[in-house]
């Protein structure tokens, strides 16, 4: 996971800490058991009891969190960046660490290595079902069926049936999308892309410019102005007038904090799921080298990580779609009307 | 700032980044999740209509409680 920044000045604050340190990677070179490896540790630990008084910032409680400066990990008995790191097989976006390993911080290979993946296999995966539409559906088929079926009923609930009917392209992408993502990190070995906050970023915008379009599109810039006005009347008061003008860099700002709210939603969802993963782990490995019994503490954690995966997916989803109903909500009333 | 003990209060603003939002949010979930809950009972052929709204509605107040997680997280970065 690349949950914890790397920060290799704080390996050595000062100088009594570094000399502890040494003395840990020597008495690992020793002796090669793991389960001594956990003893180191807890000296570790110790190390920075006995120096608390002197920094600010040894604390151990969260030095135990920070799984990526344990000690006593490989043969060489560093830590585990640089474990990861000197494996010469691992390709470099393979690896957590280096340039975009911060979630918030620039553009990460390894986000974009297992974007590329996830949408190399949806796509072979829809094109498989769809690719031979038959009577009696195959399995590939039958489940792109029941997907997409599923789906437009389930946005019709949200956004209307004809926002839902029209536009399912795009939510139905979007739902996918992001789905597959968020459930992506919960394979070992693959990192979640929803977890950088690019990755999130980028989908808020584009989904908050595809409405903005499919508004322009559905009823036009003068009813849309109108609408963030507040529908003005001629024969409307002074301040009504005022109001309606105060109003419209409102609606405009609000615009870019839909696109902002869309994006840390989901990035803190998926990357708050995984820290907190991160951190029963690490309690986990804690309470084992102490009861010599690995206890799976994180499944609880796990099963809710599942489940706001798939609520998030939905979420985004259901506002986007909700954003273009609002968009459009002069073509939804004239279907309401020749309904009944 | 730093106490005789070596205690760091910094960190209660670490806990406090993320427990007041969380408290905040908690609290208005369940406003919004008892009154959608009475509805449910009340009319139970509209459940699947009022459950959907409500997960919208949750996203929310569950935003800003996240916000307050992101900011926790962040600020254990700096502090530490």
């Amino acid at each position: 996971m690349t949950i914890f920044e790397f920060k290799p000045e704080d390996q050595d604050h000062h100088g009594d800490d570094h000399h502890g340190d040494d003395h840990h990677g020597d008495h690992h070179h020793g002796d090669h058991h793991h389960g001594d490896d956990h003893h180191g540790d807890d000296h570790h630990g110790d190390d920075h009891h006995g120096d608390h008084h002197h920094s600010a910032c040894a604390h151990p409680e969260y030095e135990l969190l920070n799984i990526f400066n344990w000690k006593g990990v490989g043969p060489k008995g560093g830590t585990v960046h640089t474990y990861v790191e000197e494996q010469p097989w691992m390709p470099a976006f393979w690896k957590c660490s280096g340039p975009g390993s911060d979630p918030m911080g620039e553009i990460s290979m390894t986000m974009a290595f297992n974007t590329f993946i996830v949408s190399g296999i949806l796509i072979a995966l829809f094109k498989k079902g769809t690719r031979k539409i038959e009577f009696l559906p195959g399995k590939a088929q039958a489940f792109a069926e029941i997907w997409v079926d599923g789906l437009r009923n389930f946005f019709a609930s949200f956004g209307g049936e004809y926002v839902a009917t029209k536009y399912f392209g795009l939510l139905g992408a979007y739902f996918t999308f992001i789905l597959s993502l968020n459930l992506w990190g919960i394979i070992p070995g693959f990192h979640s892309p929803t977890a950088n906050i690019n990755t999130t970023l980028a989908f808020g915008i584009v989904g908050v410019i595809a409405s903005l379009v499919i508004g322009l599109k559905e009823s036009g810039l003068k009813h849309i102005i109108d609408h963030w006005m507040g529908e003005p009347e001629p024969g409307d008061s002074l301040a009504k007038v005022i109001g309606a003008i105060l109003l419209l860099p409102l609606e405009i700002v609000a615009q870019f904090a839909r696109m902002i709210s869309l994006a840390l939603r989901l990035f803190g969802n998926i990357y708050g799921g995984d820290v907190v993963l991160a951190v029963f782990v690490v309690l986990l490995a804690d309470i084992a080298v102490k009861i010599w019994i690995p206890l799976p503490l994180q499944l609880p954690v796990l099963l809710l990580h599942i489940l706001a995966s798939v609520i998030q997916a939905i979420v985004f989803t259901a506002l986007i779609s909700v954003y273009i109903s609002g968009f459009c909500s002069h073509h939804h009333d004239e279907e309401h009307d020749h309904k009944h | 700032m730093i106490f005789g003990d070596g205690v760091n209060i910094d960190f209660l603003a670490i806990a406090l980044a993320f427990a007041v939002p969380a408290a905040a949010a908690a609290m208005s979930q369940g406003k919004a999740i008892s009154a959608a809950w009475d509805g449910m009972a009340r009319q139970p052929e509209v459940s699947d209509s009022i459950g959907g709204k409500l997960v919208i509605a949750l996203a929310f107040p569950e935003a800003l409680g996240i916000f307050g997680l992101l900011l926790a997280i962040m600020l254990m970065g700096k502090l530490s």
